[in-house]
């Protein structure tokens, strides 16, 4: 009963424990120990893919249910109890799917794209704070790690587009690559200011600086909030900013020449994405893991959730935007604001 | 021993990787390997203890400068110049170019007194030191490179709305 009430509670206490003791255990096989870390690592690794995928696998399975709570419909019912399990039977069904490879694409880039869309997506969970001590490394970069990694998926973007040999596969990579770039600059904007109030940029410490519900930045930074939201959900290509596959006009963007395990690749980095936003949302807005009673890990996660049903509620709600009205709103609008919001909150820092 | 490992990794994957970047015939290849140039070269600033320059080096070269490249690229009709010619005929420039920047840097290398500029930066919070150092000590080269971006900026965009006004 201690043990478990530990394990959830004193997370940090409890790893730092265990790895005392297999450091211990270690040393009395007078074995090299970095074959220990390098099985802690993997460890680590193997605890967060297992968390992605059958995150990832909920995920879909709940925005499939909220969409059709918004549009008045059932949704998935049949596989499993309310058809939870539909999601699983879906990735099966990718999984054993033909990979058909179109004549004239270019093959080595085609191959590469997904993997370079995906991969930045898993590396980004290197520091997302799940928990007290639940974070796999705290870099004294984090935020600006996040930054710059989700910045490579931009790459793999561009290249499905390019490597498909078709123009609107084409289109969507570019509008994609426009719409990133464009977004980001609001977005760091936003990061900037949360930074000047924490005074660091390790996660561990964001988190710290907002260490009772009155401090949670959210309250200190409502416009920022809101302005992260909108330039996060234009960052990860989500309706109303999902032009890059816009189904209307584009057939389905960049992705339209994938089939099979490489488009379930796509599938899986965008709601990874979803859920990272989310996360990073709750840890510089919403106090990440800190919360009373329940363990911190699920505090985590009520938190995430919360954010991305907002996010979604806004994917169900707004039409998609034209284009150019795309780019209008973030050079015109989102990026003065946020200009505004960085300065006045330098200002606040300084003199109060 | 394992930083000395990952040193050579990253060694070798940049020169490769420069290599292809300038051999290769498909200037989409190019720019991807100028990718992975770049990211190499972000490792070895983390084999440093340069984690804020090498987050920079990841944001700015290849999540900016890169993307643009490939953005540029995918603009271009001619992707693949077959008939384009590799080399030129500028051997000797070029290596006279070579030797001095080998020079150059060698001997920066050597007249630095290492010991002394190392000296109490163990310990330190690296991202606070470079903006102490970036807004006190070097604020005036600092502020002037702002402003050269400036200028390039409405160079740009200057030189776009006169294509439009003529037309």
């Amino acid at each position: 009963m201690e043990l478990i009430k530990d394990i959830l509670y004193n997370t940090d206490k409890i790893l730092k424990d265990f790895y005392n003791w297999a450091y211990k255990l270690w040393s009395s096989f007078n074995l090299p120990f970095f074959i220990l870390d390098i099985v802690f690592y993997l460890l680590i690794t193997l605890a967060v893919a297992a968390f992605l995928v059958f995150n990832a696998l909920f995920i879909i399975y709940y925005d499939r249910k909220v969409a059709a709570k918004f549009q008045v419909r059932y949704g998935p019912n049949r596989v499993g109890y309310k058809g939870i399990l539909q999601t699983v039977a879906d990735t099966i069904k990718l999984l054993i799917k033909e990979d058909i490879n179109a004549d004239k694409v270019d093959k080595i880039v085609f191959f590469l794209a997904p993997f370079l869309v995906f991969i930045p997506s898993f590396l980004v969970f290197l520091v997302i704070p799940f928990g007290k001590g639940l974070i796999p490394a705290d870099l004294n970069i984090g935020i600006l790690y996040v930054l710059a990694i989700t910045g490579l998926s931009v790459l793999g973007i561009l290249s499905a587009g390019w490597a498909s040999n078709n123009k609107y596969s084409l289109i969507g990579g570019m509008r994609s690559a426009a719409q990133i770039i464009s977004y980001e600059i609001p977005m760091v904007l936003v990061i900037l200011s949360v930074l000047l109030l924490s005074g660091s940029l390790k996660m561990g410490d964001i988190i710290n600086a907002q260490s009772s519900i009155s401090k949670w930045f959210i309250f200190v930074q409502p416009i920022g909030f809101i302005l992260f939201l909108i330039a996060g959900n234009a960052e990860i290509n989500r309706a109303p900013f999902d032009l890059p596959e816009a189904e209307s006009e584009l057939v389905s963007g960049f992705i339209t020449e994938y089939s099979a395990m490489k488009f379930a690749f796509f599938f899986l980095a965008e709601y990874t994405n979803l859920f990272l936003t989310s996360a990073i949302a709750t840890t510089l807005f919403l106090g990440g893991w800190q919360g009373p009673f329940l363990p911190p890990f699920v505090w985590f996660i009520i938190k995430t959730y919360l954010v991305i049903t907002l996010l979604m509620w806004f994917r169900w709600t707004f039409p998609r935007i034209r284009v150019d009205h795309l780019m209008e709103f973030s050079w015109k609008y989102l990026t003065p604001i946020a200009f505004v919001n960085l300065i006045a909150t330098a200002i606040l820092v300084k003199f109060i | 021993m394992t930083s000395l490992v990952f040193f050579y990794i990253f060694a070798v994957l940049i020169v490769i990787s420069a290599i292809f970047m300038v051999t290769s015939r498909n200037i989409y290849y190019s720019a991807l390997w100028l990718a992975l140039t770049l990211f190499a070269v972000a490792g070895i600033f983390v084999l440093l203890n340069a984690y804020f320059l090498a987050g920079i080096q990841v944001l700015i070269y290849i999540g900016a400068v890169v993307v643009l490249t490939i953005f540029v690229i995918n603009l271009t009709k001619e992707i693949e110049g077959k008939t384009e010619k590799q080399f030129n005929k500028q051997t000797i420039p070029a290596l006279l170019a070579l030797l001095t920047g080998i020079v150059l840097v060698v001997l920066a290398v050597l007249k630095t007194d290492w010991a002394s500029r190392i000296a109490g930066w163990t310990n330190y919070d690296e991202t606070a030191k470079i903006g102490n150092l970036l807004l006190n000590d070097f604020v005036i080269p600092f502020e002037a490179a702002s402003v050269l971006l400036l200028i390039a900026l409405i160079g740009a965009i200057a030189i776009v709305s006169l294509d439009k006004e003529n037309k």
